[in-house]
C-alpha cells in the first residue's frame, strides 16, 4: 500500500490531496497519513499541506526496487532486487540465493559491504551511498568454457553506459577493470559454479565508484570516482538501471552469438592495446607489448623475442596506471 | 583258448570303447589294457594342467573385476575451462581440500581462473580425496582430470 501511495506521488509533480489518495486506493485518510509517515521515515521528502495534500519533493538516494523499477526496461535482470543496507559481500549473498535455486536475474545490492572482495581475496571498499555495489545472478545454458567471456560483455555494457551518461573517456583495462583517468572506476568480479559440462550459476559482482570525494591513502593512486574526477555528483539510480538495461540486451546477444559481436568494442575501449605492459603471472613476470584482443576475448601480447602469446591469467600492469611505474 | 581266439578278442576290444578287459576262464587269466587308456590318462593330466591354468586365468579375471570395481568407485573431477588451478581461496590460506579429506557433493575442491573469472569447482560425488592431480597455480586444460575421488 505504501508503494502504491509512492507511485501516485511520483506520477504527479504537484500536490495530491489525501482524499484523492484515499478514494483511489480505498483506504481511510488516516491510513494514508500513516503510510506517508512511513515513507518519510524511509527518507522520502514529502511536503504535506492541510489544504493541498501531499507532494513528493525528493526521493532518497537508495537503490531499492521501488526506486529503480520505473527506470528499468529489462525483462528479468533486476526484476527481483535484494536491497541491503549493509552486508558482508553481495557476491556471498547472491551465492547463497543461487545455491537455494533462485532464478536468473536476481540482483543483490548493498550500500555498505564489510567484506567486499576482489580477486584472490583482495579487498573492495564500499563506503555507504557513494558507490554502487551489486551482484547479478545468471544461469546461462552455455558451456562452462564460454563463461569467462561474460566479464568482458559486462565491461562493455558498463563502459557504454558510463560514457553515455558522463561523456568521459572511459576504457577497459583487460579483462575486468573499467578505468577513468588511469585509475579504476569500476571493478568486476565474476564467479562461477560449474561441473564439466554444466554451468550451475554465474554471479557477477560489480563495484562502481560514483560519488566518493576522497579515497584512503592505500588506494588513492589506484581508484577514482566519477565525482572525484569531475567534481560533479552523479545519479546512482540512472547509472545502475542504465547498466542493467544495457547488460540484459548484451547478455541475450552473447548467449546467441558468443563474444564475437563484442570484440570490436573490446578493442575500441581497450586501454592496453599498443602499450608496453607487465604481465604478473603466478610463477613468472614478463614485459610485453599488448597487441590485440583475440576472438575469445583473450589478450594477445608480443614478447621481446617477437613471439605472440595469449594471456589467460595473471595481472596486467601498464605504465602510468594505478600508480605503477615501469623501469 | 587258443592264440587265435585271443587275437580275435584283442581285435574286438580294440574296436570297442572298452579300455580294460579281464577274463578268467579255467586256468586262463587274461587282462587286456588298451594303450589308448594310457593316452587318455595323459590327456587327463593335460586337462588337469589346463584346468589349473584356467583357474589362474579366472583368478586374474576376478582380480581384474575387483580392480574394475575399485575403479568404478574412483571418480575423476575434470576441469570445465582452460585456466589456472588454485588449491586455496587466497594465496596465503589453507587449501580447500587435502588428500585423505572426506568430502560431500557440492563441496568446493578448487578454483580455476580464466580471464579473472573465478570458477569454483565443486565435487559431484560424496567421497574421499585420493589424489590431487594438478599442482597449485599451474595451467589446466579443458577436460583435464583434477582430482581422484573414491566414492562412498
Amino acid at each position: 500500500m505504501k508503494d502504491k501511495i509512492l507511485d501516485i506521488l511520483k506520477s504527479s509533480r504537484d500536490y495530491v490531496s489525501g482524499e484523492d489518495i484515499s478514494s483511489s486506493l480505498g483506504i481511510s485518510r488516516a491510513a494514508v497519513w500513516k503510510h506517508i509517515k512511513g515513507l518519510k521515515e524511509e527518507g522520502y521528502e514529502i511536503e504535506s499541506s492541510s489544504k493541498k495534500g501531499y507532494r513528493l519533493l525528493e526521493s532518497p538516494d537508495v537503490l531499492t526496487y521501488k526506486e529503480l523499477k520505473n527506470l528499468l526496461t529489462t525483462n528479468y535482470i533486476g526484476r527481483k532486487i535484494v536491497y541491503l543496507e549493509s552486508t558482508t559481500s553481495t557476491n556471498d549473498i547472491a551465492k547463497e540465493y543461487a545455491e537455494k535455486g533462485e532464478k536468473e536475474g536476481l540482483v543483490v545490492i548493498a550500500e555498505v559491504q564489510t567484506k567486499g572482495r576482489g580477486r584472490m581475496g583482495r579487498r573492495w571498499i564500499t563506503p555507504g551511498r557513494d558507490s554502487i555495489s551489486i551482484t547479478i545472478l545468471l544461469r546461462p545454458e552455455i558451456s562452462p568454457y564460454m563463461a569467462p567471456s561474460i566479464t568482458p560483455v559486462l565491461a562493455v555494457s558498463v563502459v557504454e553506459m558510463l560514457r553515455e551518461i558522463t561523456g568521459f573517456e572511459i576504457g577497459i583495462k583487460w579483462p575486468n577493470d573499467v578505468v577513468l583517468d588511469r585509475k579504476k572506476v569500476c571493478g568486476i568480479l565474476t564467479e562461477m559454479s560449474a561441473e564439466i559440462d554444466v554451468v550451475k550459476y554465474i554471479i557477477v559482482g560489480i563495484g562502481i565508484n560514483v560519488n566518493q570525494e576522497t579515497f584512503d591513502n592505500e588506494i588513492e593512486n589506484i581508484a577514482t570516482s566519477l565525482r572525484k574526477y569531475s567534481g560533479k555528483k552523479y545519479d546512482r539510480k540512472a547509472i545502475l538501471s542504465g547498466i542493467l538495461n544495457r547488460f540484459e540486451r548484451n547478455y541475450e546477444l552473447f548467449k546467441k552469438e558468443g563474444i564475437g559481436p563484442f570484440i570490436e568494442d573490446l578493442k575500441k575501449y581497450s586501454v592496453l592495446i599498443g602499450k608496453k605492459v607487465l604481465i604478473s603471472g603466478i610463477n613468472e613476470e614478463y614485459e610485453a607489448e599488448a597487441i590485440d584482443i583475440d576472438d575469445d576475448g583473450a589478450l594477445l601480447v608480443r614478447l621481446e623475442n617477437g613471439d605472440v602469446k595469449k594471456v589467460l591469467s595473471g595481472d596486467v600492469s601498464i605504465k602510468g596506471f594505478y600508480g605503477y611505474n615501469s623501469k | 583258448m587258443n592264440l587265435k581266439e585271443i587275437k580275435e578278442l584283442i581285435k574286438l576290444i580294440d574296436s570297442s570303447s572298452l579300455s580294460e578287459f579281464h577274463l578268467e576262464k579255467d586256468d586262463i587269466k587274461l587282462q587286456i589294457k588298451k594303450e589308448s587308456t594310457v593316452k587318455i590318462i595323459k590327456d587327463e593330466k593335460a586337462l588337469t594342467l589346463n584346468k589349473e591354468e584356467h583357474i589362474s586365468e579366472i583368478d586374474a579375471l576376478k582380480e581384474e573385476r575387483i580392480k574394475d570395481k575399485e575403479d568404478e568407485n574412483l571418480h575423476l573431477v575434470k576441469c570445465p575451462i582452460v585456466g589456472v588451478f588454485y588449491s586455496s581461496p587466497k594465496p596465503d590460506s589453507p587449501p580447500f581440500v587435502k588428500v585423505g579429506d572426506k568430502i560431500k557433493k557440492g563441496d568446493v575442491l578448487c578454483i580455476v581462473e580464466a580471464m579473472k573469472l573465478m570458477n569454483e569447482i565443486t565435487s559431484d560425488v560424496d567421497g574421499e580425496v585420493v589424489e590431487i592431480l594438478v599442482e597449485n597455480q599451474s595451467p589446466v586444460e579443458y577436460g583435464q582430470p583434477l582430482f581422484k575421488i573414491r566414492k562412498v
